[in-house]
């Protein structure tokens, strides 16, 4: 079966006044359909730069230097912006923030923001003007009932502030369905939200997968997170793809050095806490090859020389260390 | 052949219509003078007595006698005549018969007496000349046309005075009094924005923005009538014009007829470049002095002050400065008035005899070398730049001299006091009344000191003498040989430094014919003008 | 929302009071004696006293001051000391012209202004933003005279567009006065042709009037806009697909004028103080010659009634600055 969304070997970089920044350092990861993949990695390893740059909207000092994103086969990264804009975004790819408190415009009303977006990317069912926009917040409101938000007419005309973190988080779920795309891709949703609506929202996420027939992206730095959600995991570290595989498999026996490391740390998982001395290196001065050889107990002159390999058979299954040759 | 026009064409086309018939220069209406010149505080001639006033006065209003021609001549105006007693003191003025006012009624003494009186109980500029000499009920009306005034002390220039004072209409004006515990108000509040004249123009009140416009319509039936002039102006608009550049540039596109009367010399050659405006260039009667205050050293000092004398460059600030429109003047007095002492020198500007002056009064103790100030009338540019002109003249010959800015408010009311009055102090002598009076008579003769005219506090006996015996006698051809001794006399004694006699440049519109000055009224009476189509 | 308001109102009282203070103060520090102006240059010093002594000049300031207080209380403004006219009759009288001119003004800078600063920020550091900031700057730093100037040049003598000054043609009739709006009075009295000829003479005072309120609008809202364009929301936006010109004129616009807004409130004090300068040049029968000449002669009851009338008028545009605020910003009405 086609993936849902692959990416090859993605490399990005940023102009910055310190010089050239290499963000993105090869990543690549594939999500089967039906399925969510959990992209995982400590702050600043580039997860948010990923999610831009499929969605097309990097700031304009980065560029794109090698990789490709497939999705459903098609590469986004020979659209145009134009194309992008009329048919990915939205009505293929869904986007979930990460904090909706900023994501969302603090001076229009829920319903204006949303049907802004219903109103180029939902389809139209034939309609137009008064009759379309009547259609579109009939769906809205019986989404956001869905979403089980308290009075969803009512919301419409409310603003963003007059909303809880978890509702707004709901809302935000609802405005990257709203044009039922079959990808949805989400940047730490939950991270701002405290322990119980965090596990409201995701129990809320996994059914809407299953009920809209979604495949997800969710990016995330937190483990747990991951273990109570996705399918597959898919471990980041400075912009480079680590480990690949079910998330079950990678966070039970982890490969890399770097993902037994960052498993070691987490607090559910090890006996004691064992941090990774050293720290994560700057994307302005990433070490040549594998940029965990630095703070790699096991690492080699090999590991300096040559970037990693990529191994295993199947695309979604990798590790990508020297050791592992 | 077919022309076919878009929509957008039609557009500009109809745009391009509407802007140049707007624009189109229009046709100026010929019945209506528009005046630029600036408006007086108010409509009250005897409240208000300056320039501007005079248009209103010379046009609204009538006096007993008016200035006419140039150099002023004093003529019967709406008296037809005057004798005045032996000792000076009981002068009388008949009235024409059937004068009348503007509304209907008809001019008498009596109403000439209430003026009079007005003017006195008021107190206000116009008083001035009067308040010394005349107590409101020594004005009198013997008979319906004859007015009486019984002087405190004989005073010539009464006579020349008596322009000043516009003739009201009682029956228009009393309705408007309120009664105080000081008596009447004389409704000066009522006549500020209205009017009660007989003049050749009727004021139209609800024209009247304060400053800002008035409308005046001609009076067929003028006492004066009309034949002199069979094709009158018959609407005067005033709108004043605040910025220089507008007003010369509304004279250039046809929409005022005369700029004011204070034209900077550096529009004049632009002025008359264009074809339909031109400069009309005319001497009046207004002197330019530098104070110095007599009493405070070094000025006391005869030698101090003729330093100070010769180092202003006369020339050089008349040509300079002033674009030659301004004429020396080493006197006192205006050079075209009677009383003038032909042929006199004066000071000229020779830095090094200025030099030596000041040595020599350094030698005699005077503090040649104290920091002195000189007030100037900070928004009046030509007062500034002649101080800041004798200011590196001063420094130059060792002079410390500091320009402070001033307002005329301020200035005559510190300068009435040898005290309170500044070092040096720069300012005009406008012609209030047409007699040498007017200049040295009350600059110099010591009884006028506490008064800004006399603010140098200068006081020779001798010339004391010559000004008041001058002041007692009514003949022309008497008084004339002792107002040139004293100003010879006052001249030898250096009070002041006298630097010009003004000329006054106002652009007028080509089409304007007729006009007549008259250096009193500096040109505003309209009765005489006619607009050419 | 209206309990703010309210609060605002109540707010400006002390703010006005000070003004008065200040005002007074300040008309006797500066040397001007208005019974010396008033008497004239002809007057003898018996004359000036005499006049200082009617008009109350004589006693102490605060004896002054507490006099003027009662009378504003009572809302009588005193009279002109020159024209002896009341002088709220005047500022009547005078008044709509200027605001006719200062809204005309602001209109015309805020139309232009506000997409020229969007137009500046959205090509930040291009050419555009180099050009328009240029613009901007000399629009601050040009006098407003020499604008006039020009203008006059071109439009009046040159191309003979529009009038070189006044309200009004001489030969035109006025409409009856209504409000005092020649605009305003001219459509109710169904007087097209006044109305275009007034239009007309609005056009040159209101455009240099509006330069330096154009410059700093459109540097506010550049400012506002650039801030704006670094939020989440519009990195949110552009992922979920919006339009880019609707995102940046509507939903990033809204969010940037907060600034600007403020500063037309500000705007407007500068555009009155300004339209002395082109209220003086283009003979424009407002506020602002009324006022020089007042300060030229040291007429106080005219200076303290117009700082006052400034002062509330003011204070009103403030208010309804505080009010556009709250529309545009509906976190604003609840907060406060
Ligand atoms: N516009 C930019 N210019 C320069 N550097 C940038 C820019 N955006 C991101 N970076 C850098 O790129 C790296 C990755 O940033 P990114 O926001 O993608 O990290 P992240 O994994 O999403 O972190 P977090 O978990 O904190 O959200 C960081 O080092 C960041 O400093
Ligand atoms: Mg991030």
């Amino acid at each position: 079966m086609m993936p849902a969304l692959r990416i090859r070997d993605l490399k990005v970089s940023i102009r910055t006044d310190a010089g050239l920044a290499q963000i993105l350092d090869g990543i690549g990861l594939t999500l089967q359909p039906g399925r969510i993949l959990g992209v995982v990695g400590e702050s600043g390893c580039g997860k948010s730069t990923l999610l831009r740059t499929i969605m097309g909207i990097l700031p304009p000092d980065a560029q794109i230097d090698a990789g490709e994103i497939m999705l459903q086969g098609e590469d986004l990264l020979a659209f145009s912006e134009a194309e992008l804009n009329a048919t990915v975004r939205a009505s293929r790819i869904g986007f979930i923030p990460q904090d909706p408190y900023l994501a969302l415009n603090p001076v229009f009303t829920i319903g204006t923001q949303l049907l802004e977006v219903m109103r180029w990317h939902a389809p139209a069912d034939g309609l137009k003007g008064a009759a379309r926009r009547r259609r579109h917040t009939e769906k809205l409101v019986s989404l956001l009932r869905r979403m089980q938000l308290p009075d969803p007419e009512g919301a419409l005309h409310r603003y963003p502030h007059q909303f809880s973190g978890g509702q707004r988080q709901r809302l935000a779920i609802a405005a990257a369905l709203a044009c039922n795309p079959p990808l949805v891709i989400a940047d730490e949703p939950t991270t701002a939200l405290d322990v119980t609506t965090q596990a409201q929202t995701l129990a809320l996420l996994r059914e809407l997968t299953e009920e809209f027939a979604l495949s997800m992206l969710f990016v995330t730095h937190d483990l747990g997170v991951v273990a109570e959600l996705c399918d597959d995991l898919c471990v980041i570290y400075a912009g480079q793809s680590v480990e690949a595989g079910s998330a079950a498999q990678v966070i039970d026996s982890p490969s890399h050095p770097y993902t037994r490391a960052l498993i070691g740390c987490h607090p559910d998982r090890a006996a004691g806490f064992v941090g990774i001395p050293g720290s994560v290196p700057s994307p302005l001065a990433a070490p040549q090859g594998c940029r965990y050889a630095p703070r790699c107990s096991s690492a080699t002159t090999a590991c300096t020389r040559r970037g990693p390999l990529k191994l295993g058979a199947e695309e979604d299954r990798f590790i990508n260390c020297r050791l592992f040759e | 052949m077919e022309i076919r026009i878009t929509r957008r064409q039609t557009g500009a086309l109809a745009l391009g219509t509407l802007l140049t018939a707007a624009g189109r220069a229009r046709a100026a209406d010929p019945s209506t003078f528009l005046n630029g010149a600036q408006m007086p505080m108010n409509l009250d001639p005897h409240q208000v007595f300056d320039v501007p006033m005079q248009g209103v006065m010379l046009n609204a209003y009538d006096n007993l006698y008016r200035y006419e021609n140039d150099p002023p001549e004093i003529v019967p105006w709406l008296a037809d005549g005057h004798t005045v007693s032996d000792d000076g003191l009981l002068w009388e003025f008949r009235l024409r018969p059937g004068i009348r006012f503007h509304d209907g009624s008809e001019m008498t003494a009596v109403d000439v007496v209430y003026s009079f009186r007005r003017v006195l109980g008021l107190g206000m500029a116009p008083a001035g000349a009067f308040l010394p000499i005349l107590k409101p009920d020594k004005v009198t009306a013997p008979e319906p046309l004859l007015v009486r005034f019984q002087l405190e002390k004989p005073y010539a220039p009464f006579f020349a005075a008596i322009p000043i004072v516009s003739i009201v209409n009682p029956r228009a004006i009393q309705a408007h009094e309120q009664i105080g515990p000081n008596g009447t108000d004389w409704a000066k509040s009522w006549l500020a924005s209205n009017a009660a004249g007989s003049g050749a123009y009727r004021i139209d009140p609800a024209s009247y923005t304060p400053l800002e416009r008035l409308d005046m319509t001609i009076f067929e039936d003028h006492f004066y009538g009309w034949k002199d002039n069979p094709k009158p102006v018959r609407r005067i608009a005033f709108r004043p014009t605040k910025e220089t550049s507008t007003r010369v540039l509304a004279l250039l596109n046809g929409t005022l007829d005369c700029t004011d009367n204070n034209l900077p010399t550096d529009q004049v050659a632009r002025i008359n470049a264009s074809k339909n405006a031109v400069v009309i260039k005319d001497t009046n009667m207004r002197t330019f002095i530098v104070r110095m205050n007599n009493r405070k050293p070094p000025f006391d000092n005869l030698n101090a002050r003729r330093a100070f004398a010769h180092a202003f460059n006369y020339e050089g600030f008349i040509n300079d400065i002033l674009g030659g429109y301004a004429t020396r003047d080493p006197t006192p007095l205006p050079d075209t008035l009677w009383g003038y002492p032909k042929g006199a020198k004066g000071y000229d500007y020779d830095l090094v005899k200025a030099k030596a002056y000041f040595d020599k009064a350094l030698a005699e103790g005077a503090p040649m070398k104290r920091a002195i100030e000189i007030h100037v009338q900070s928004e009046n540019e030509q007062s500034v730049q002649s101080a800041q002109l004798f200011q590196s003249d001063l420094a130059s010959i060792g002079a410390n001299v500091k320009i402070i800015g001033d307002t005329w408010g301020n200035m005559i009311t510190n300068a009435v006091k040898p005290e309170t009055a500044p070092d040096m102090w720069v300012h005009w002598v406008s012609t209030y009344f047409v007699d040498p009076e007017n200049w040295v008579g009350q600059m110099y003769d010591s009884q006028f000191h506490g008064t800004w005219k006399a603010s140098s506090y200068y006081s020779n006996p001798e010339v004391d003498v010559l000004l008041r015996t001058a002041r007692g006698l009514t003949r022309q051809e008497e008084r004339a040989p002792l107002y040139e001794q004293a100003t010879r006399q006052i001249m030898a004694d250096c009070p002041d430094i006298w630097v010009y006699n003004s000329m006054q440049l106002q652009g007028y519109s080509r089409r304007v014919k007729g006009r007549r000055f008259c250096t009193v009224g500096a040109g505003a009476e309209m009765r005489w003008v006619t607009l050419e189509a | 929302m209206t309990r703010y308001l309210l609060r605002r109102l109540l707010l400006t009282i002390p703010s006005l009071f000070g003004l008065l203070v200040v005002t007074f103060l300040l008309i006797y520090i500066v040397p001007s004696d208005t019974a010396a102006a008033m008497a004239g240059d002809a007057a003898t010093p018996e004359q000036i006293a005499r006049l200082r002594h009617e008009m109350g000049l004589d006693q102490s300031v605060l004896a002054q001051f507490g006099l003027y207080l009662d009378r504003v209380l009572h809302l009588q403004f005193g009279e002109s000391a020159f024209s002896h006219r009341a002088v709220a009759v005047d500022i009547a009288q005078r008044l709509p012209a200027t605001l006719e001119l200062t809204f005309f003004a602001l209109f015309l800078s805020t139309a232009l202004g506000i997409p020229l600063g969007v137009l500046c920020a959205v090509n930040h550091n291009r050419w555009p933003d180099f050009l328009l900031r240029f613009f901007s700057v000399l629009g601050v730093a040009v006098a407003a005279f020499w604008v006039a100037i020009m203008l006059q040049l071109l439009f009046s003598m040159q191309l003979g567009w529009l009038p070189l000054r006044g309200e009004l043609s001489d030969e035109m009739l006025a409409p009856p006065r209504m409000t005092g709006f020649l605009l305003i009075d001219s459509a109710l009295a169904w007087r097209w042709d006044a109305f275009a000829d007034a239009s007309r003479h609005l056009v040159l005072p209101a455009i240099t009037l509006a330069l330096g309120g154009l410059a700093s609008i459109t540097r506010f809202t550049r400012a506002g806009v650039l801030e704006t364009l670094q939020k989440d929301f519009v990195l949110y936006e552009r992922a979920v697909g919006y339009r880019r010109s609707r995102m940046i004129w509507i939903y990033v616009l809204r969010n940037s004028v907060t600034a600007t807004l403020t500063q037309i409130g500000l705007l407007f004090g500068s555009l009155i103080a300004g339209g002395v300068v082109v209220e003086a040049i283009f003979d424009w029968p407002g506020i602002g010659s009324y006022t020089v000449q007042a300060i030229l002669t040291g007429d106080h009851q005219v200076m303290l009634a117009v700082t006052l009338m400034i002062g509330v008028v003011y204070a009103g545009v403030n208010l309804l600055t505080d009010l556009v605020h709250g529309l545009v910003d509906p976190r604003l009405m609840e907060t406060a």
